[in-house]
């Protein structure tokens, strides 16, 4: 056993890195008081897109052969702590599960979103970034199936151009467009079973839960440098231990839900070749544990680094409320916490 | 980034499973809570079994009797203990885990040859007199006096929360040497004190579970020979921090495997029971063991860290295990009152305190955020130590100082 990140993966973080610190986006250290129009078309930053295509980052676990990178879950994870500190904005978490499924897009080439039409009973579904996507994948149920029940979904391939949906006036996160489905059945090209499904939707929990530790580990950061730096009665707030001790649970919720996201990607990576017999949970679970905590973590810590700014931490030009929106959206997205609390209830 | 067993972990995991199962089941049944002396002579027993096979003083130094086991099979012994029902560590747990660290890192050698290879062998049981009445989670401010007296120290003071105190042989004690008004980190000295000694009376306290475990320790005029000083005079409260971090990195550990087992069995009996139709019991319990299969995988993050660092010694974000682990395991604990309903009014037998007993376990882990470092205090260690945030300004210092950063 040795859990610590290998320096090939800490190497890849920081490369990550490098190239999101050159393009920070609205509300992150660099663009503070942004309040301009959208980046992009869709809310995609195309530059900064390009260049972590380059990087390699949506093939990071396609083969080698296939133009990937040939790694794991674990390198994935470390991609996406790093897109969640920076707030990196489109649809990343999608195009790297397409490119999983269909090594075309491992290149990064082409945008891919993701709509999951098995989860709730909602009636119109939401999807983010529509008119930035070149494909979009649907997770959908087969026609006179129970919704929910495994087995029973499939995954179809759509050409966004072909849906019909109403953009969404108000978003509450500016910086993610919305569109309203308005058309069910969709049609498209089938390119996998239930089985593939369940993947997707597995490993997307697992990109979103390292994206959200991202956000959760980035706000301790701000927060106990501003508790640092800012004086009240004479002395820094952080020397108080009201104040100290809500930075000290935000450590510990970021550096817990952290523990989860790595050990769920190991797990996944290990389920296929079996474990040694060691007392460990299913993939499954370890994957809902994460996204459980980390969900908690993001939010509870966006909350509190809003908090720990005062005043300010409510005011737009401090884009902390950039963070806690991108949280919020990312719990309901892959399983919210009662979807990921059955799931694991099943396993006991 | 792995979490699978070397080939050397894998044989070193076998093995002792093999082993266990050999010798649980010759080991006669469990005494009652309260029966020190048979507790004394199970728990002493278990430990020269473990003496015999070579798992005692797993993690120590092999020059000092032990394995020197690495810090990843210090866990797997840990884990396959707990999966196999083994005893736990009981009144060994001060010899073991605190004053045998710190004689190996700190004693003389004759003080080593005395004691060491006794605490391993399970011959020798030790208590802790550091806190007292009035010095708690400030147990720097110690006040049990240490007046030197020829070749002898003499001992007056108080000491509270000694577990195991009655059974025990030696007590690792702190006395203050320095000037009461002194600066309170400096004066503090380490001594072996004989619990036979006159001048030693024992006041059992007991527990809101009807536990005895802890007692308050009177010391009136005890003389305790110079040469049972451990370390200089004065160097008492570096010597004494040796051993927290051990306890912090590697005490709590087998109670996760515990928690989870425990918590597979609260949802068996809520499945029994109709608990687990109610969504929000049936979330809670999966809320949990989310929380502590993320605190097993937290445990190994920080045993790889510990097993490539210089110094093999959990860092400091055992705090961060300790924290979420304590209140985690008081949610458990009424968690499975909940699932129990109105069958949690009753303890389950009438001496209503053995190991595992749900009603004696809830009242129990009432001490988990309290003992060992408080929640309170954990959350500055992370905020000072790890984090970096200034400290709270101390009540000695004047208030002013401390604007100008002065304070110290």
């Amino acid at each position: 056993m040795d859990f610590r990140p290998t320096q090939d993966q800490r190497a890849l973080a920081g490369a990550v890195r490098d190239v999101l610190a050159k393009h920070p986006a609205p509300g992150t250290p660099g663009r503070e008081a942004e309040k301009g129009p959208d980046p992009g078309i869709g809310g995609v930053d195309v530059a900064l897109w390009r260049d972590l295509a380059e990087l390699g980052i949506f093939g990071v676990r396609v083969a080698e052969a296939d133009g990937g990178l040939g790694l794991g879950h674990p390198e994935s994870v470390h991609v996406f702590e790093e897109l969640g500190r920076a707030l990196a904005t489109g649809p990343f978490t999608a195009t790297a599960l397409a490119a999983a499924l269909l090594p075309e897009y491992a290149g990064g080439r082409h945008r891919v979103g993701l709509g999951d039409l098995t989860c709730g009973n909602q009636q119109t579904q939401i999807l983010e970034h529509l008119d930035a996507l070149d494909a979009l994948l649907v997770i959908e149920i087969v026609d006179g199936e129970t919704p929910g029940v495994a087995g029973h979904s499939q995954v179809l391939r759509v050409e966004p151009i072909e849906l019909r949906a109403d953009p969404v006036p108000h978003p509450v996160d500016p910086r993610v467009p919305l569109h309203r489905l308005r058309q069910k059945p969709l049609r498209g090209e089938i390119v996998g079973d239930a089985g593939t499904a369940d993947a997707l939707l597995r490993e997307g929990a697992l990109l979103t839960a390292a994206y959200q530790v991202g956000i959760a580990a980035v706000l301790t950061e701000r927060a106990v440098a501003y508790a640092k730096q800012r004086t009240q009665f004479g002395r820094a707030i952080g020397s108080f231990q009201a104040v100290k001790h809500l930075c000290a649970d935000m450590f510990a919720r970021a550096e817990l839900a952290r523990a989860a996201v790595h050990s769920a990607a190991v797990l996944l990576c290990d389920e296929a070749a079996g474990h040694d017999g060691a007392d460990l949970p299913t993939a499954a679970a370890a994957v809902s544990t994460a996204k459980l905590l980390a969900d908690e973590a993001a939010v509870a810590n966006a909350r509190s680094a809003i908090q720990v700014h005062g005043g300010m931490g409510c005011t737009w030009e401090m884009g902390l409320h950039f963070f806690l929106k991108r949280a919020w959206a990312l719990s309901l997205a892959y399983g919210r916490a009662a979807d990921h609390a059955d799931l694991i209830s099943e396993s006991l | 980034m792995q979490l699978r067993d070397t080939p050397d972990q894998l044989r070193f995991r076998e093995d002792l499973r093999a082993w266990l199962r050999t010798v649980l089941p010759t080991l006669d049944p469990q005494p009652s809570q309260d029966d020190w002396q048979a507790r004394r002579t199970y728990d002493s027993h278990w430990q020269a079994l473990l003496h015999q096979a070579g798992y005692a003083g797993l993690n120590w130094p092999a020059e000092y009797g032990g394995r020197g086991a690495t810090p990843t099979e210090h866990l797997i012994f840990l884990e396959e203990s707990e999966l196999a029902g083994a005893p736990y560590v009981g009144v060994n747990f001060v010899g073991l885990l605190h004053a045998g660290p710190t004689l190996i890192a700190e004693a003389a050698p004759e003080q080593r040859e005395r004691h060491i290879p006794a605490i391993l062998r399970g011959d020798e049981i030790w208590c802790q007199g550091f806190s007292e009445p009035d010095a708690g989670s400030d147990l720097a401010a110690l006040r049990t006096r240490a007046v030197r007296d020829g070749d002898h120290y003499v001992v007056d003071g108080r000491k509270i929360w000694t577990s195991h105190a009655e059974v025990a042989d030696f007590c690792e004690l702190l006395v203050r040497t320095g000037p009461a008004d002194g600066p309170k980190h400096q004066g503090i000295t380490w001594l072996i004190m004989p619990m036979d000694a006159p001048g030693v009376t024992l006041r059992p306290l007991m527990t809101a579970g009807g536990s005895t475990e802890f007692s308050e320790m009177i010391l009136e005029d005890v003389r305790i020979p110079v040469a049972n000083r451990v370390g200089a005079e004065g160097d008492g409260w570096r010597i004494a921090m040796v051993t927290f971090a051990f306890e912090r990195g590697t005490g709590f550990v087998a109670e996760v495997v515990w928690a989870r087992r425990r918590l597979a069995e609260i949802a068996a009996l809520a499945r029994e029971n109709t608990a687990w139709e109610d969504s929000e019991t049936r979330r809670r319990i999966a809320r949990l063991a989310a929380e502590f299969d993320a605190l097993w995988a937290l445990v190994k993050r920080n045993v790889s860290e510990a097993e490539h660092s210089a110094a093999g010694i959990p860092g400091p974000g055992s705090s961060v295990f300790k924290l979420r682990f304590s209140e985690a395991r008081q949610h458990l604990d009424d968690l499975h009152a909940d699932v129990r309903g109105r069958d949690a009014l009753a303890f389950d037998d009438d001496l209503c305190t053995y190991d595992g007993e749900p009603g004696y376990e809830r009242l129990r882990s009432l001490a988990y955020t309290i003992a060992a470092g408080t929640s309170q205090v954990q959350r500055n260690i992370i905020g000072e130590r790890i984090l970096g945030l200034p400290k709270e300004p101390s009540a000695t210092a004047p208030a002013a100082g401390a604007a100008k950063g002065g304070a110290r």
